[in-house]
């Protein structure tokens, strides 16, 4: 049972950094839109468009790292076999 | 007699048509217009948008010091990347839209105008008023004044443009926006960068 639940959460604090690492990485807050910047060809303007997309931060990182470090420290109440 | 009173006619309605004052409105199909907001805080500034632009200014091409006009930005069109952040900056304690749904900056004056092709350049004095709060600012604005361009952004609407340009600072705490709080996790004073076009058909 240790192992299963130590194993569960080094694969969820594997999963959480991929996330991040690949979705970025991201150093500022987690987004759920980011900006993508246009200009108008006839007026020469930068304009802003909110692109909804899920970029996960440290905020993201830091949260999914505790739980599986939460996780694992949980697996301690278990008894050795 | 009459050949020469139609002459007249013809050779004077164009220059009284471009000397008039022109009203150009800022409500925007086309979705361009944004106020570019911006805040230094310790993880990453906060980089914002405020889209919701009407409003009208009175130019003149030959007489640029005569800018009237009154630009409002609806408050709730205020957006950040990141929702918590949103939420907070709606909120009573920063923008509280609910109460204040609009921020205006009424156009009272402008002076230093220099004109060089169909940009001027100008320092505008008017009222901004945030959050309830009216003070007095001037700002240096650019004006990119473009003659028959509008039928290029809407076919088949003859009629000018005019691309208005600020940049500028203000801080928070004149404004009564979270004063005096959380000044470590964000910094009383904000960038603003108004890239604005208005359109006047005729």
């Amino acid at each position: 049972m240790r192992i299963a639940i130590r194993l569960t959460a080094l694969a969820g604090a594997v999963v959480v950094l991929a996330v991040w690492f690949f979705g970025g990485p991201n150093l500022g807050w987690t987004k759920t839109s980011v900006p993508v910047p246009f200009t108008d060809m006839v007026t020469d303007q930068q304009g802003v468009r909110w692109e909804k997309r899920f970029l996960p931060g440290v905020d993201f990182l830091a949260a999914g790292l505790l739980a599986a470090g939460l996780l694992a420290g949980s697996s301690f109440l278990f008894r050795k076999k | 007699m009459k050949n020469i009173f139609l002459l007249l006619l013809s050779l004077g309605l164009p220059a009284a048509a471009v000397a008039a004052p022109l009203t150009f409105d800022f409500k925007d199909p086309k979705g361009v217009n944004n106020v570019v907001f911006k805040a230094d805080a310790p993880l990453e500034s906060i980089n914002g948008t405020a889209s919701g632009v009407t409003g009208t200014v009175t130019f003149d091409p030959l007489k640029a010091d005569a800018l009237k006009g009154k630009i409002i930005i609806a408050a709730a069109s205020m957006h950040v990347g990141n929702p918590t952040m949103k939420e907070h900056l709606h909120g009573e304690k920063w923008m509280n839209v609910a109460k204040h749904p609009t921020l205006t900056f009424e156009v009272t004056g402008a002076e230093s105008a220099v004109t060089a092709g169909n940009s001027t350049v100008a320092k505008v004095t008017g009222n901004l008023t945030v959050k309830g709060v009216t003070k007095q600012i001037t700002v240096p604005v650019k004006l990119t004044y473009l003659k028959d361009r509008l039928k290029d952004r809407v076919p088949n609407l003859q009629g000018d443009l005019l691309v208005l340009r600020a940049d500028f600072k203000i801080k928070r705490s004149d404004f009564g926006i979270n004063a005096g709080a959380a000044e470590d996790k964000v910094a009383d004073e904000i960038e603003l960068t108004l890239s604005l076009a208005g359109q006047s058909p005729r």
